[in-house]
């Protein structure tokens, strides 16, 4: 291959890979998770997470510091939840688990 | 709110009259953030001097900030760049709007391309129209159009592709141009991500139309769909920035600082994924492109976003205009959760940041440690064993206590960190054990985790690995296992079972000890299908009630196992009862309620056709005689129960005479639909002073199929009839022994008969207790005692269930002993017509029979005038006279108002027997009269009959009075009635509320009777509009029309042609107007209790 070849080959590459043209997925695999996976399931527990880590490190009453964050973990939660609604991405959790 | 808001004012004079440079600083910054309060605002309009100051020297502070921060290295260095990025470009845009200057910086995106490939090879392959493209700049999302071999998009091309994109809406603004590999700049457009986010997850999700759309912008909606994926699950963390360089030196050196929320529990494959997937032009802004911090970058800003849009729903604390205390940076956290920055002491603020990166770290660091929770189901000791197992450090997962052997120092301490998470979520981790991350749990806590602390678990980050469990708690169902004792002379109602009681919860059955233990336990747990379930206590209890309330019934008869299964017997666990095993009752229950009788469509010798329900009643009446049973066809006046019943008497027919008593009214209807349904059935009429008697009667019911009679004179001929052996009988309009007590019903039981059967429209009028007297009538004893078969029922009809009330009750028993339908079910709606015109024949009183032969005697023996048109009106005034007397013998007479009515007039009862039953079913009524002053007197001894207000409409009224009567009758709802006058009100009117039209005398012409019909059967109305017309049989009612006709043949007389009424003689007119006695149908006055309703409401 001269050498003219290989720098028209590496340009074409690094086109497509600007473009995005380039395919990620290796044959014979699945699609990324992400294009499979247009679905959301909120939550039924927001703060289980932050409770998960502990008292946070704030110089206020841990009581009070945790209702608040509860707080506005179920708020974010529900904002998302709005988001994902709106956009046909809701899949309510079922009876059985 | 009040009181808050007036500190806040009074806290914004006290910064006034200090102006303090911090809080000013705040202020300014709020105010590029999009945050600004109204005080906030307020005290920069104030300033603007100080406010332009303060933007310029936080635009230097923050491009002093950016050289630093692109000296950073580590995970964080690309979303604090953007941050910073971000801000500035805030600051600049507001120092550009108020100034007009512009301060180049840091923070502006390369102009420059780092390659400019040659343009000859550029997209050789791929598109050649520019597709709408996205890059990542500074937290904002550029768009611009471009694409291989296509050339770079004007602003308008972009513009053209963001309104095809669903897009247009959003405030985009002009953005430096994006540089292209072909070494073109693409004029592009910028918006922050907030205002974004809402139309790139609709492109990551496929929603919004993705035509034009190019990969870059769908990548970007793919991470934006991740982010609020991650939101939704709840995995994210806040952290605290500083996001300029401090003012002041030293320990007091402040600055400002802002919460922001980064992802947490990142999946890694998932990253790197679409780390991989990422088109290079979504960073071709980026001066040094890292395809994994842009994700990450991109990331934390979809999920900043949202969780602020969350935070800012709700009321946050007071914070302290100055943090400079760690209480008072704590506090100025937990108020800025919505991303508000705050000043704050640098040393402070920067020392409780390291401290929250550190609280976050153990679900923001990357690792590639997980841990798995497994919960065994019991073993022999009852025990739930509950394991944990760690996954990143070996190939496969290992025990905990393994795993922190195995682990290096560092993966060890984040197993550690893991452990320490699960520990705060299920603390029964931390009791003492043998081996670290086993403990066996009781029920209660096995219960408690399956059903709640496993989701708070698994939206924690863990894998739960827990038996499957069923979320919806199952109601119990009472059980009754019956086996036929054998015994030849046992059967039917009286066949013995033995039976066993039990309780189903879903498929699991539980008897009474089983019940009681579970009951004992703490959390009663069944395992049902393969999945656990947990059953409610009160449901236990209730079931434990009702298993014991029956634990001595181990034998019942098969009636009152037919009790027991319609509920009549009681239930404390609500809802039916289920029967199996064998015998007579099982086998009738199962053959009502599992597989429904066949409908019988064409039935034998039946000349029409069934309607789909008629053809179910049918299958129901088989059902009914192979069970030995009688039973009540209630389905809906206009239904057509007569039908059905005469297509089952010819199928049966063969097997002796069936009695079918009814009242007078209907008795002609009988016979004719008879001749007209099943022409070859032998039907004979048992009615009127002509009527056989003795052995005649035997020998008559001997050689006919059907004897139709009276109720009345089936009692007075009851010695006769009750030594025939009647196949069935049958009492229509069985409303008329609805009171046990009264002398029809009791005589009516001593008819000797295989089977009885009851029909009514309105089986409840005034309560349960009509019904339990049609059903005792029926199968007497089969339903028990009356005031238990009210309680029972009463409790089904108020059960709650969807027809609740009478339907209700009636539904607990359709099926089986009743056959219900009504007009309202919408299939049965679908398939009635538009109209139904029906004849009713009346009664004639014996006043009424007096007066009539009064008028005809004073007409044809006091002499006819000679002169034909004076004849003529001689006639029309006796035919005048006879309507009124067929109508009441009041409208006639010239009597006392006060003078009662009841009892007096075959169609007043006939009438108010159709209003009971269209009030019963909650529907509206007119009544159309030819007599106004009849109307009136009608509509008020009407009033006083039912209880409504009838009022009567006629042309004496003055038009407004009219018109008013009118619209409030259109705006009633339920059962009500109006009278009018047949030429006030038969046309123009539009009274659709009414769906039943009763015409109580005939009109000289039947058009003008269609048109009454018609102001209910019109545009609007949603219902069947059912006419009634009244007649007396054998009288001029029935006349009228065929002699105002001119038709030749009236009354059987033959008329000569082209005659009218002054043409005929007086034996002519004897015949076309007089008496016919074997067509008048003599009135019975109904029981006692009619009269004594009048007496009590007049």
């Amino acid at each position: 291959m001269s050498k003219r070849r290989r720098t028209l080959g590496g340009r074409k590459a690094a086109e497509a890979k600007f473009w995005g043209i380039t395919s990620t997925v290796p044959e014979g695999e699945d699609a990324p998770v992400a294009a499979a996976a247009a679905v959301v399931r909120p939550t039924p527990e927001p703060g289980a997470l932050v409770r998960s880590l502990g008292v946070p490190p704030l110089a206020v009453d841990a009581a009070v510091a945790e209702r608040h964050l509860t707080a506005v973990y179920e708020e974010a939660v529900r904002a998302a939840t709005a988001l994902a609604a709106a956009n046909g991405m809701l899949q309510a959790g079922g009876d059985d688990g | 709110m009040e009181c808050r808001l007036g500190s806040i004012g009074r806290h914004v004079a006290e910064l006034e009259r200090q102006l303090d440079p911090n809080t000013f600083e705040a202020a300014v910054a709020a105010h590029a953030a999009g945050v600004a309060s109204a005080s906030e605002l307020e005290l920069l309009a104030a300033h603007p001097d100080d406010w332009t100051r303060v933007l310029r020297q936080l635009v230097h502070e923050t491009d002093d900030a950016l050289r630093s921060a692109q000296r950073m290295a580590g995970d964080e260095r690309g979303q604090v760049l953007a941050d910073l990025r971000q801000e500035r470009a805030r600051l600049a845009e507001v120092l550009l709007e108020r100034t007009g200057d512009r301060i180049d910086g840091v923070g502006e995106p390369p102009v420059v391309p780092a390659a400019q490939p040659e343009r000859a090879d550029a997209g050789a392959a791929a598109a050649d129209r520019p597709l709408l493209q996205a890059s990542w700049a500074d937290g904002r999302v550029v768009v611009w159009a471009g694409g291989p071999g296509a050339p770079a998009g004007s602003h308008d091309v972009v513009e053209r592709l963001l309104g095809q994109a669903d897009a247009g809406g959003i405030g985009w603004e002009r953005h430096g141009a994006v540089p292209l590999p072909s070494g073109q700049a693409a004029e592009a457009r910028s918006a922050p991500i907030a205002q974004t986010l809402g139309w790139l997850v609709g492109i990551g999700s496929g929603q919004l139309p993705a035509e034009g759309a190019g990969p870059s912008l769908h990548w970007l909606g793919e991470a934006a769909v991740w982010a609020t994926q991650l939101v939704a699950e709840g995995r994210m963390v806040p952290v605290l920035r500083g996001s300029a360089t401090p003012s002041g030196g030293g320990r007091h050196a402040t600055g400002r600082h802002r919460v922001r929320w980064v992802p947490a529990l990142v999946d890694r494959e998932h990253l790197v994924n679409l780390t991989a997937a990422m088109p290079g032009c979504v960073g071709a802004l980026q001066a040094t492109p890292q395809p994994d911090g842009l994700l990450r970058a991109v990331l934390a800003a979809v999920v900043d976003a949202v969780s602020r849009a969350g935070a800012a729903r709700l009321v946050a604390p007071a914070a302290a205009p100055l943090a400079t205390t760690r209480a008072e940076v704590s506090e100025a956290v937990l108020s800025g959760l919505d991303g508000r920055p705050f000043v704050a002491s640098t040393d402070v603020a920067g020392r409780l940041a390291e401290d929250l990166k550190r609280w976050a770290a153990p679900v923001t660091a990357a690792t590639r440690i997980g841990l798995s929770v497994a919960l065994d189901p019991p073993a022999d000791d009852g025990g739930w064993l509950l394991s944990v197992q760690v996954t990143g450090v070996d190939k496969q997962p290992l025990p905990v206590e393994l795993a922190l052997v195995v682990a290096s120092g560092a993966k060890a301490q984040q197993v550690e960190a893991q452990m320490r998470r699960l520990e705060r979520l299920l603390p029964a981790l931390r009791r003492p054990s043998t081996r670290r991350g086993q403990v066996v749990l009781d029920v209660e806590e096995a219960t408690d985790l399956m059903f709640r602390a496993g989701p708070a678990l698994a939206s924690a980050g863990f894998d739960v690995y827990f038996p499957k469990v069923s979320r919806r708690r199952p109601s119990p169902q009472l059980r009754l296992f019956a086996e036929a004792m054998s015994g030849p002379s046992q059967v039917g109602i009286n066949q013995l079972a033995s039976v066993r009681w039990s309780v189903l919860f879903d498929d699991l059955e539980l008897d009474a000890a089983a019940v009681a233990r579970l009951a004992s336990q703490a959390a009663p747990l069944v395992q049902v299908r393969g999945r656990w379930v947990h059953i409610d206590r009160a449901n236990l209890v209730a079931a434990a009630d009702a298993l014991a309330e029956r634990a001595g019934i181990t034998e019942l008869s098969g009636a009152a196992l037919l009790r027991h299964a319609v509920g009549l017997e009681g239930s404390s666990l609500g809802g039916a009862l289920r029967v199996d095993g064998n015998g007579w009752a099982v086998e009738l229950l199962r053959g009502a309620r599992t597989s429904p009788p066949a409908p019988i469509a064409n039935p034998e010798g039946f000349v029409g056709e069934l309607r789909h329900y008629q053809a179910d009643a049918l299958g129901w009446l088989a059902f009914l005689d192979r069970a030995g049973l009688g039973g009540c066809l209630a389905m809906d006046m206009g239904l057509g129960k007569t039908p059905t019943v005469l297509a089952h008497l010819r199928l049966d027919a063969g097997h002796g005479p069936a009695l079918v008593v009814c009242p007078p009214a209907v008795l002609s209807n009988w016979a004719t639909e008879a001749r007209r349904f099943t022409p070859s059935l032998r039907v004979a009429l048992h009615h009127g002073p002509r009527r056989v008697s003795g052995s005649d009667l035997v020998a008559l019911a001997g050689r006919s199929d059907v004897v139709l009679s009276t109720y009345a004179t089936a009692v007075r001929d009851m010695d006769t009839l009750a030594g025939v052996e009647w196949r069935r009988v049958v009492v229509d309009e069985a409303q008329a022994i609805k009171n046990p007590q009264n002398e029809t019903a009791q005589v009516l039981r001593r008819l000797k008969s295989w089977s009885r059967l009851a029909l009514t429209g309105t089986p409840i009028e005034n309560g349960l207790g009509d019904l339990w007297a049609i059903l005792d009538f029926v199968n007497p004893g089969l339903v028990g005692t009356r005031p238990s078969f009210v309680e029972q029922l009463s409790r089904v009809a108020d059960g709650g269930g969807p027809a609740q009330g009478q339907e209700g009750a009636l539904q607990a028993l359709n099926g089986l002993l009743v056959f219900r339908r009504t007009k309202s079910e919408p299939e049965i709606a679908a398939e009635l017509p538009d109209k139904v015109d029906k004849i009713d024949h009346c009664g004639m009183t014996p006043e009424q029979v007096g007066l009539y032969q009064a008028v005809i005697n004073r007409l044809l023996d006091g002499g006819l005038d000679s002169d034909v048109n004076r004849r003529k009106g001689q006639v029309l005034a006796a035919i005048t006279a006879l309507k009124q007397i067929c109508d009441h013998p009041a409208a006639y007479l010239d009597e006392d108002a006060d003078r009662p009515l009841t009892g007096r007039s075959g169609k007043l009862s006939r009438l108010e027997d159709i209003l009971g039953d269209v009030f019963a079913a909650g529907e509206r009524a007119l009544i159309f009269t030819h007599f106004a002053q009849w109307g009136e007197r009608m509509s008020r001894y009407l009033t006083a009959r039912t209880g409504r207000p009838i009022r009567c409409y006629h042309g004496g009224l003055a038009r407004g009075a009219r018109d008013l009567m009118v619209e409030e009758f259109q705006r009633g709802k339920g059962p009500g009635a109006l009278v009018l006058s047949i030429k006030a009100g038969g046309s123009g009117l539009n009274l659709t509320a009414a769906n039943h039209v009763i015409l109580y005398d005939r009109w000289w012409n039947p058009a003008v009777e269609d048109q009454a019909r018609d102001r209910a059967w019109r545009l609007g109305q949603r219902n069947t509009v059912v006419a009634h017309r009244l007649v007396c049989p054998g009288t001029v009612d029935e006349r009228v029309e065929e002699i105002v006709a001119g038709k030749r043949r009236v009354a059987g007389l033959v008329l000569p042609a082209r005659s009218s009424l002054g043409d005929l003689d007086a034996e002519q007119l004897r015949i076309a107007l007089g008496l016919d006695a074997d067509q008048v149908i003599e009135d019975e006055p109904g029981g006692g209790d009619d009269t004594d309703r009048e007496e009590a409401a007049a």
